[in-house]
């Protein structure tokens, strides 16, 4: 899966370069994501989803893996 | 630890001291938090409430199966926020909630490193199973600092509570056994 545009809207979200995002990045392995990062992270998906997350959707957000997958639906 | 139920109670990490507030702690500060909409904005509390109320609020926690934990930040003992605690010791689990009313410490993992020291206690200290919080879906910053910190989400309440301005709001139930943490702290 392609997954520089999931890559590029966390970094801008957590305010860093793409490159310092791992493939494997998580909150458990990137400290710049933190609670302000995720408000801003949410605000950005939906933003370019056009809409709202549904609960269930916005709660499985934890990894590059996961915005890539809600971004490819 | 020291402490016996009754007592005033009180926690310490590297930058902050949570700690058992009285009535009469209840200043221009403590009052401002519940006027400040953002603060307040996922809060399930009523805004704008006068300081007599939340002193009757504050005196309602009985250091025993309840408690409002002030949290003060180091150096100074500056308030910044507060926990609440209810603890069913019957059925083995507390109810936690907290509120960070110095927006300067959003997004400083003031949450994480004081529920911690917190959950440290619930789970050593009073020996309890499971620690719940609720909060709201849109509280994407709450949202974050449960599931770093290991919490499952368990469940989706449905319109459960009527916020601020009127609209109903979904809430998550989030859940983290004594094991877990154990397994997270290392022991």
């Amino acid at each position: 899966m392609d997954d520089s545009d999931a890559r590029n809207l966390l970094a801008q979200a957590l305010e860093v370069d793409p490159d310092l995002v791992a493939a494997d990045a998580s909150v458990a392995t990137l400290e710049a994501w933190d609670s302000l990062a995720h408000v801003r992270l949410i605000a950005a998906l939906e933003m370019r989803l056009g809409r709202q997350l549904t609960p269930e959707e916005a709660v499985a957000i934890a990894s590059l893996d996961d915005i890539a997958a809600l971004l490819a639906r | 630890m020291n402490w016996k139920p009754g007592q005033p109670l009180r926690l310490e990490t590297d930058g902050f001291v949570l700690r058992s507030m009285a009535a009469s702690e209840v200043d221009d500060r403590f009052v401002g938090w519940f006027a400040d909409r953002a603060v307040m904005e996922h809060v399930a509390m009523p805004m704008n409430l006068p300081r007599e109320r939340l002193q009757r609020f504050v005196a309602g926690f009985d250091n025993k199966s309840t408690f409002l934990l002030r949290i003060d930040a180091k150096p100074g003992d500056v308030p910044i926020g507060y926990f609440r605690v209810w603890c069913y010791f019957s059925y083995g689990y507390a109810k936690t909630a907290v509120v960070i009313g110095d927006r300067d410490y959003w997004g400083r993992k003031t949450v994480l490193e004081t529920r911690a020291r917190l959950l440290d206690f619930l789970f050593d200290g009073l020996r309890l199973h499971k620690v719940t919080g609720a909060v709201y879906t849109r509280n994407m910053a709450a949202v974050f600092n449960y599931k770093v910190q290991g919490f499952r989400c368990e469940g989706i309440l449905r319109e459960q509570e009527r916020g601020h301005d009127g609209g109903w709001r979904d809430v998550y139930l989030f859940g983290l056994l004594d094991r877990e943490w154990r397994a997270r702290r290392g022991r």
